[in-house]
């Protein structure tokens, strides 16, 4: 049990210090790959990783004679957390979502300090000690903070007083609700009921069980189905359909949403906000059918109020493609991504 | 795929609660940690496959999707 | 012997005429009832729901009428169902002082002050009876006489507070139909015609629902032994049966706000009442409610203990208020556990109705409230959490479960991080570019319904487990398969976090039409924690070997705050989640048929909201902190008189109400 602390302690130690060696650029960034696709459990394994290892060095510390005061470790955890969220995530999480995780952490750990009578009193010694002042030591740094503090809310408010040149922050709705129906080339879809005409199995018939097993491998590779090739010229029903929109696609969206779907197309980084990412799990994965046939028919003009501030430059597809075009594409999407509409049954 | 079955983990949860039940006269086997942790495993696991499977199932849901393919 | 079954008789005398006053209404509706299927012709037979097997019968029925008198026909908005058009359509409604007249102010922020204010002492007079009747009965079947006393004594204390709180809810009540005649005439004409009969049963209620809560407060003593008791108890079940008919009835107006039904498109009545009482969400508006106001009354009548114990100056007196939070705590956290599926289940229903509905509020317009939403219901879970905590404190013996809480709080912020990372993010241009995209590959994946899932369930699960450590947190089982008991719970726990966990990863791996019911599963997996478990436990713990009494107001003062904390964050909550189902309606006084034209029916700004709700909550508290104080001038020795067994109970003056 001893040896199984020690192994531990030592794996923290020096995952600790790849961790720090990786933040100051001494070793490559990606020395610990962030595996894509499965960075969301990775992340809080290596926090559970962490969490085990911390609570080991602390036991041995403990048993070797050299505890480390309660009030550090509190403090040297959520300063850890802070520092793991900023430096080791990649893409960077936004100030907003810190801010949020942050003030949990702190909360968590104020709930782990406090959590019993011994543990609270040995929490409060430390800044009791410093309050009350009893040392020359504790004395000189009462005497820093009365200084120090002010100084650094001085700091604080002359940073908020500058002039701040970065753009505004806009909360902005990314699915705005759907109208009960919409109206393209004349005809009332309405978006609850309506299906993709081009759905179909060999039959003729909606089936989305069917079109299910035709489309792409979900995850990284994105592979074909055997047997499910569009391209293959002898494909009738639906994958002569996923076809068909691909070449739409292909001709009218891909310079926005890219060849890849990923939103990062030839024009993209012209726009701000970015074209969608059809790839991610939150776009069209978590949409009906119709609402991207809405979405597509009536662009970013077509926003309903509550979209405001309307920050989408796509234009209303229904001027340029007929309702069929406009199906074959949200058709080829779907099967370009790997992902299923959403139903309601 | 047998897995995909819930008649299996029926079994299993049955050969679990069983073997609990004949642990549970003999004193030194019931408080045996290794015994013990299997046995809780196997109920346990059992248990929750079954969970799944029939909640899914009473919603006219496949929990077993993903294997199926 | 002769004076006791008088009292006998008269009571039982109180309780049938408490019962006639329940049946009345029923009765007075009948002529309604019975005219129903006379007004409603050939299409109005009262189908529960869903298409009309009669179709066919409707024409055969026009067919017959051609004759008579030109009747006009309606189809039901909801339940397709056709029926005769009785009632005059929705006002068409113009921003004019006919329709909207007004102060030099909001009318709407008046309307939802009062509207809120009425809920908060509305909720917490339904729940505290609801308490009162737990109580008492634990008080009827307790062996221990002194333990028995004590629970009948804080019942009463509940139900002392609950009546004051009773008159302040009939004029919030009052004030509020006031602000509604005089500001929004049109509207709640129109309201008022189709709910008419409603309207009046509503009224009925209420006077048996008063009628009752006074019988029940002052025979009190009169009815403290043997069959009597028994019967005082009956009348609280009747009490909460009434006082839940009444909630069930004023949700059908919110209901029928939300997802109207039997009117036709104009919003003409079709002379069907039970399909205009009984609209999409009304079911699941009333559990949530339920559900929801007994966990906010607990919160609050614990957050009175906290303060009394706070402000205690004996050591028997903080013994009583650390006992009375502790029960009001658990009775609230018992309803808190299933809160979040039946918000589940009506979070279902709203998108079943209306899809676009749904997306306003989860992923548009209203998302970021859901996000504080998450975060208080996080809090709730947390503060619960740490209140057990501290409270394994006033144990000996509990030591040894107190040093594993660093990992439960590193469960509990890891659940509770994914729970509350937004779909949305709120990010500045230049963090927009650096991310490359709205999307994060981690953020994003944590922010849609199937992550959360697992957030909140791993939450719940945890919550359980510091349950059930409080439970045998002095006691050593003394059954001879301990160990394996202790293993085996081990080992379904961690299983659960396993299968919760897994359940919430497979769900990115199958379409979304399979995904929505993994949640099932996953609850189930909660539920069988809180069930198997709590009994496993219960069965180890009998006859344990106790090492040493729980030391009542022993709790460290840090409890305390956690549950004042508890019991605000109930309360901004309810007043959070009011206003965001009152506002998925976005411009419609009734949806889809009654339009609001006023200059108000624009969404209020999410600081805007904020502060409303705040200001609604501090002006709740201190009202509430009054009628506390009401309740104090009556009695001032209430826990002397528990803690010390005496005959009789020194005769209330009536002016503790």
């Amino acid at each position: 049990m001893k040896g199984l602390l020690w192994i531990a302690g030592l794996a923290g130690a020096v995952a600790v210090v790849v961790l720090v060696l990786m933040i100051f650029g001494l070793l490559p960034a990606n020395t610990v790959k962030l595996v894509e696709g499965y960075m969301p459990m990775q992340m809080l394994f290596e926090l559970a990783f962490f969490v085990g290892v911390f609570s080991a060095i602390s036991f041995l510390l403990n048993k070797s004679g050299f505890p480390l005061p309660r009030f550090w470790q509190g403090i040297a955890f959520i300063a850890f957390i802070l520092m793991y969220l900023k430096y080791r995530v990649y893409p960077p999480i936004p100030f907003s979502v810190r801010a949020m995780y942050g003030t949990v952490t702190i909360v968590g750990v104020f709930m782990w300090m406090s959590g019993n009578e011994e543990d609270w009193r040995k929490f409060k010694q430390p800044i009791l000690n410093v309050l009350d002042a009893g040392t020359r030591f504790h004395k000189t740094l009462r005497t820093g903070y009365l200084i120090g503090i002010p100084i650094l809310l001085w700091g604080f408010s002359y940073n908020s007083f500058l002039p701040n040149l970065d753009e505004p922050i806009e909360l902005r709705t990314v699915h705005p609700a759907p109208p009960a129906s919409t109206k393209v080339h004349g005809k009332t879809f309405v978006l609850q009921t309506s299906q993709n005409p081009y759905r179909v199995n060999p039959e003729g018939k909606y089936d989305q069980e069917y079109t299910n097993a035709q489309i792409v491998e979900q995850g990284m590779g994105r592979l074909m189905k055997p047997n499910a090739n569009p391209w293959d010229p002898k494909a009738e029903g639906y994958l002569k359909y996923v076809r068909e929109g691909g070449e739409i696609f292909f001709q009218n969206c891909h310079f926005c949403h890219g060849d890849n779907l990923n939103g990062r197309g030839l024009h993209a980084f012209a726009f701000n906000p970015i074209p969608a990412n059809f790839t991610d799990p939150g776009t069209i994965a978590q949409l009906q059918e119709t609402f991207i046939f809405w979405r597509v028919s009536k662009g970013g003009i077509g926003l309903p109020r509550e979209g405001f501030p309307w920050a989408s430059v796509m234009p209303p597809w229904e001027q340029h493609l007929t309702t069929d075009e406009i199906w074959k594409v949200v058709l080829f999407e779907y099967w370009h991504t790997g992902y299923y509409p959403r139903t309601w049954d | 795929m047998i897995v995909t079955n819930p008649l299996f983990w029926f079994a299993l949860l049955v050969i679990g609660v069983v073997i609990f039940a004949v642990i549970l006269k003999k004193q030194e086997l019931l408080n045996n940690t290794y015994v013990a942790v299997a046995v809780s495993l196997l109920i346990a696991v059992a248990y929750f496959h079954l969970v799944d499977h029939y909640l899914m199932d009473m919603q006219g849901l496949d929990y077993w999707y993903l294997f199926r393919k | 012997m002769g004076g006791l079954t008088r009292k006998k008789l008269w009571s039982i005398v109180a309780l049938g005429a408490m019962i006639g006053l329940l049946l009345l209404p029923t009765i007075m509706l009948l002529p309604t009832i019975m005219s129903l299927p006379a007004l409603a012709g050939g299409g109005g037979a009262p189908a529960a729901g869903g298409p009309p097997p009669d179709v066919a019968k409707p024409a055969d029925a026009a067919a017959g009428k051609d004759a008579g008198p030109k009747v006009e026909k309606g189809r039901d908005v909801y339940y397709k169902t056709e029926g005769i058009v009785t009632g005059a359509p929705a006002p068409k409604t113009a921003d004019n002082s006919q329709f909207y007249p007004r102060y030099n102010f909001e009318s709407r922020v008046l309307l939802w002050f009062a509207n809120q204010q009425h809920l908060y002492y509305g909720s917490f007079v339904l729940a505290v009876p609801i308490f009162c009747m737990i109580i008492e009965f634990m008080g009827i079947v307790s062996k221990d006489r002194a333990m028995a006393k004590k629970y009948d004594q804080l019942a009463y204390d509940f139900i002392k507070i609950s009546l004051t709180a009773y008159s302040l809810t009939a004029i919030l009540g009052g004030i509020l139909i006031f602000t509604f005649l005089t500001l929004y005439p049109a509207f709640f004409g129109y309201l008022s015609s189709i709910f008419r009969p409603v309207m009046h049963v509503y009224a009925l209620m209420f006077v048996a629902e008063s009628g009752t809560i006074y019988i029940y407060y002052y025979g009190w003593d009169k009815m403290k032994e043997g069959l009597l008791k028994w019967i005082h108890v009956s009348m609280s079940v009747v009490l909460n049966v009434i006082g839940t008919v009444l909630m069930m009835l004023a949700n059908s107006w919110i209901g029928f706000m939300m997802s109207p039904a039997g009117v036709d498109e104009q919003g003409r009545y079709l002379g069907n009442i039970w399909h205009v009482i009984h609209t999409a969400l009304w079911n699941p508006l009333n559990v949530h409610r339920i559900l929801g106001n007994m966990a906010f009354g607990g919160g609050v009548v614990a957050a009175y203990a906290a303060y009394r114990f706070l402000a205690s100056k004996t050591d028997e007196e903080r013994a009583h208020y650390d006992w009375m939070g502790y029960i009001a705590m658990a009775i609230g956290v018992a309803f808190l556990i299933p809160l979040p599926f039946a918000g589940y289940w009506l979070m279902r229903e709203v998108y079943a109705y209306r899809q676009q509905m749904g997306i306003t509020l989860m992923g548009g317009l209203l998302a970021w409230l859901f996000i504080i939403q998450a975060t208080m219901i996080g809090i709730l879970f947390l503060s619960s959490n740490y209140y057990l905590w501290q409270a394994l404190g006033r144990m000996r013996g509990a030591e040894k479960y107190q040093r594993y809480i660093k990992y439960m709080v590193f469960v509990l912020v890891v659940g509770f991080l994914i729970f509350i990372t937004p779909h949305t993010i709120v990010m500045t241009p230049a963090e927009l570019k650096a991310m490359g995209g709205q999307q994060h590959p981690v953020l994003g994946n944590y922010g849609v319904m199937s992550a959360k899932n697992g957030g909140i369930n791993v939450i719940i699960t945890t919550t359980v487990l510091t349950f059930i450590w409080y439970m045998r947190g002095n006691k050593l089982s003394t059954v001879s398969w301990a160990k394996f008991g202790n293993i085996f719970m081990g080992v379904f726990f961690a299983c659960a976090y396993v299968n919760i966990i897994w359940l919430a990863i497979y769900g990115y791996y199958i379409p979304a039409n399979v995904r929505v019911g993994l949640s099932v599963p996953q609850v189930a997996t909660t539920l069988s924690c809180l069930f198997f478990m709590t009994a496993l436990n219960g069965v180890m713990m009998r006859g344990a070997k106790q090492m040493g009494p729980i030391e009542w107001g022993k709790i460290s003062v840090r409890s305390q705050y956690a549950l004042i904390m508890l019991a605000t964050a109930f309360t901004w909550m309810m007043g959070l989640m009011g206003y965001i189902r009152s506002s998925v309606r976005l411009f419609w006084h009734v949806n889809e048929i009654m339009r609001d034209n006023s200059p108000w029916a624009y969404t209020h700004t999410t600081g805007f909201a904020a502060n409303m709700i705040s200001f609604n909550v501090l002006f709740f508290w201190v009202t509430i902190l009054f009628v506390f104080w009401l309740g104090t001038l009556g009695v001032k020795k209430a826990p002397v008189e528990a803690k010390v067994p005496i005959p009789g109970r020194a005769p209330e003056p009536a002016v503790g109400h």
